[in-house]
């Protein structure tokens, strides 16, 4: 009745979700695919969202950048630090590596945001977000990005994965 | 003190429609807490005293409708929002033990404004001056503490003690109205001697004890560099009685040579957590950081009494939200505080037995959350919690809720630490070894290859029939802790 892990055989009990001996997943959950969008609305992401407080982003230099994103739909700003480089995408299940920032409760399935989307990358002055391969797509300020490439951005770009948009903020 | 005296049944921090046992508990529980003996003589006696009023009334059944009558009717407010969630719906009918995730969210309701002003606070500070604090340390630690006085309101209080084979009561108990006197003697503390923590908490929490109340927000913050010397079994059990008198004690353990599972058990006992601290530049960053999360509590204290039907038992419990912690139980676990902008979130693993005998459905844990929430006239809350899971013969498979496989994937990690270090106590080396083989690789996966590396260099040493290093032990605890943490709050500073 025990249940064995498929990965290194060690026998856990009947609802187990993770095998305790080599850290394997121990349920199937295939998890939902991303859903395309048909005709998918560009207008919607290329509105750039004007900010009237915008603190103007102090030359290269300044050691302590801060970098956050602020998702105006939702009225919602997400701190990046402690890190050089995040991932961004929705967690879903049957997903073995997870991103960093996890979009879901924003909206991230019904907005097509893929489940590894995108990342940033801080590399001292400057910051790139790579589109990961994803399903509808990463834009800065309307112009899509090549997957995989990395993209310069700047502070008050504003980013679209699938539908979903942020806008980026730096602060020294 | 004028709130907290409203009424008789706010005086025991009971609900009006408490039961007499819970009124008969509630009396005990705060008689002892607020003992002329063990407090502040002016205060003391005036608080013991109301609280034997009122139960002299709400013990006797016709005393208390006649009393309850008189009341002004209650307005009731959602007090806590608590959420909770099952790995799966429905258990298998079998004789054959089984695992269940609870997750438990516990959270500020809506609506509740966030407060601009935190409740006032009552902090003592316990400082390890033993020899090995001397230079940096020490300095900044007196930066630190420093920096605090300057931030206190004239309604906090603050007491600093510091420890070596001895305590020393730096400043007693006492609002920040004498701020330079207070600098003054902070600069004084001088290093030197061993460490004995037990005389330091004793002095700490005793000093704490002074003003204590329901209202304010009572921690006691424990700095350390060291192990302890004979006397863990003495300060444990001064832990208990911090949590029972509604103590937090947090820790702060500074470089390597600390004692992280003897400060875990510690400060976890009163819901707390400890932090591990490599290098003294960033003492001042964490007292901060402990700081702001105190002054945004909304809940303290909150904790969960529970029965467990005979066939469950708890296997496993860990608090994921706001300070990630592996939490004690007996019949009683310690949850920490609800802040405002925080939940609490914590994750059970129960182990089920026999099933076979059960129609329908399960009732596996009934008790009840226990919390102050220091801006109610009645600080004590008490709120039910029933949960209960359904039973089938023929169960289709479902995936659990995504938050618990994703806290899941997570702790399953530091749990490999955790396992690996008893497999090192109980002398299976080559067990502990492919434990933490197995650990880089999930690191690895998870795009942890700082971690992963230094799991890696200790498991070779391992191999090699050396020890653990003590700096890549506490490395690779908080570290994997630290994936718990929401991006951006990682403790770990890595060098």
């Amino acid at each position: 009745m025990a249940l064995i892990c498929q990965n290194c055989g060690h026998n856990e009990y009947v609802g187990a979700i993770f095998c305790s001996e080599c850290g394997a997943k121990m349920i199937d959950d295939t998890g939902m695919a991303t859903q395309s969008f048909e005709g998918f609305m560009r207008k919607n992401v290329e509105d750039q969202v004007v900010f009237d407080d915008i603190t103007p982003l102090k030359e290269a230099g300044g050691k302590e950048k801060s970098l956050s994103i602020f998702l105006p739909d939702h009225d919602k700003a997400i701190p990046l630090s402690g890190k050089l480089k995040f991932t961004f995408g929705r967690v879903s299940m049957g997903q073995q590596i997870l991103p960093d920032i996890d979009l879901a409760e924003y909206g991230a399935f019904e907005n097509g945001v893929s489940r590894l989307h995108a990342s940033i990358e801080i590399s001292s002055p400057v910051i790139y977000i790579t589109d990961l391969g994803s399903s509808n797509g990463t834009r800065i300020n309307g112009v899509k990005l090549v997957p995989l490439r990395p993209h310069l951005v700047k502070h008050g770009d504003t980013v679209a994965l699938g539908k979903l948009r942020f806008i980026v903020l730096m602060q020294s | 003190m004028t709130r907290f005296m409203d009424n008789f049944y706010a005086r025991l921090g009971v609900p009006r429609d408490a039961t007499p046992e819970e009124i008969r508990e509630a009396y005990r529980e705060s008689a002892r807490k607020f003992h002329p003996d063990t407090r502040d003589k002016n205060t003391g006696t005036e608080l013991f005293l109301g609280i034997q009023q009122a139960y002299e009334v709400l013990a006797q059944p016709e005393k208390r409708a006649a009393y309850s009558k008189t009341l002004p009717p209650e307005t009731s407010l959602d007090d806590v929002e608590v959420e909770i969630s099952l790995s799966r719906s429905r258990l298998l009918s079998t004789d054959e033990p089984q695992l269940l995730y609870v997750l438990m969210e516990i959270k500020t309701p809506n609506g509740v404004p966030i407060r601009t002003e935190p409740p006032p606070l009552n902090i003592g500070l316990v400082i390890d001056r033993s020899t090995s604090m001397t230079g940096p340390r020490m300095d900044v630690v007196k930066a630190a503490a420093r920096q605090l006085l300057r931030q206190l309101r004239p309604e906090d209080f603050l007491s600093i003690v510091a420890f070596s084979d001895r305590a020393e009561i730096v400043f007693p108990a006492s609002r920040g109205s004498d701020y330079h006197r207070m600098d003054a003697k902070v600069s004084m503390i001088r290093t030197g001697g061993g460490t004995e923590m037990y005389y330091g908490l004793e002095a700490g929490i005793s000093e704490i004890k002074r003003y204590m109340s329901p209202s304010y927000i009572n921690q006691v913050i424990l700095i350390t560099d060291g192990h302890t010397y004979g006397d863990e079994a003495k300060c444990l059990e001064l832990a208990e009685i911090a949590r029972m008198d509604g103590i937090t004690i947090s820790g702060m353990g500074i470089g390597d040579e600390w004692n992280d599972v003897f400060l875990d058990r510690l400060t976890a006992k009163t819901g707390g957590n400890s932090v591990y601290i490599s290098q003294s530049k960033d003492i001042k960053r964490f007292l901060e950081q402990k700081f702001s999360g105190i002054s945004k509590i909304y809940a303290e204290n909150v904790r969960l009494v529970y029965d467990l039907q005979t066939n469950a038992a708890l296997r496993y419990a860990f608090r994921l939200k706001p300070d990630p912690s592996r939490i004690d139980s007996d019949g009683s676990i310690s949850l920490g505080n609800v802040q405002f902008n925080e939940e609490i979130r914590v994750l059970l693993e129960i182990l089920i037995n026999d099933t076979e005998e059960i129609q329908d459905e399960l009732e596996f844990l009934v008790g009840k959350l226990v919390m102050e929430i220091p801006t109610r006239v009645v600080p004590t809350v008490r709120k039910n919690l029933k949960i209960k899971c359904g039973v089938a013969v023929d169960v289709a498979p479902e995936p659990p809720p995504s938050k618990i496989v994703q806290a899941m994937s997570k702790l399953t990690l530091y749990r490999m630490q955790e396992l690996a270090r008893e497999d090192i106590e109980k002398g299976d080396i080559k067990q502990a070894t492919r434990r933490l083989q197995n650990l880089a690789t999930n690191l690895l996966a998870q795009g942890q290859a700082v971690l992963a590396n230094t799991v890696l260099q200790e498991a070779t040493l391992l191999e090699k029939g050396d020890d653990m290093s003590e700096e890549g032990a506490k490395q690779i605890k908080y570290g994997t802790r630290g994936l718990l943490l929401p991006p951006g709050r990682e403790t770990l500073s890595w060098h």
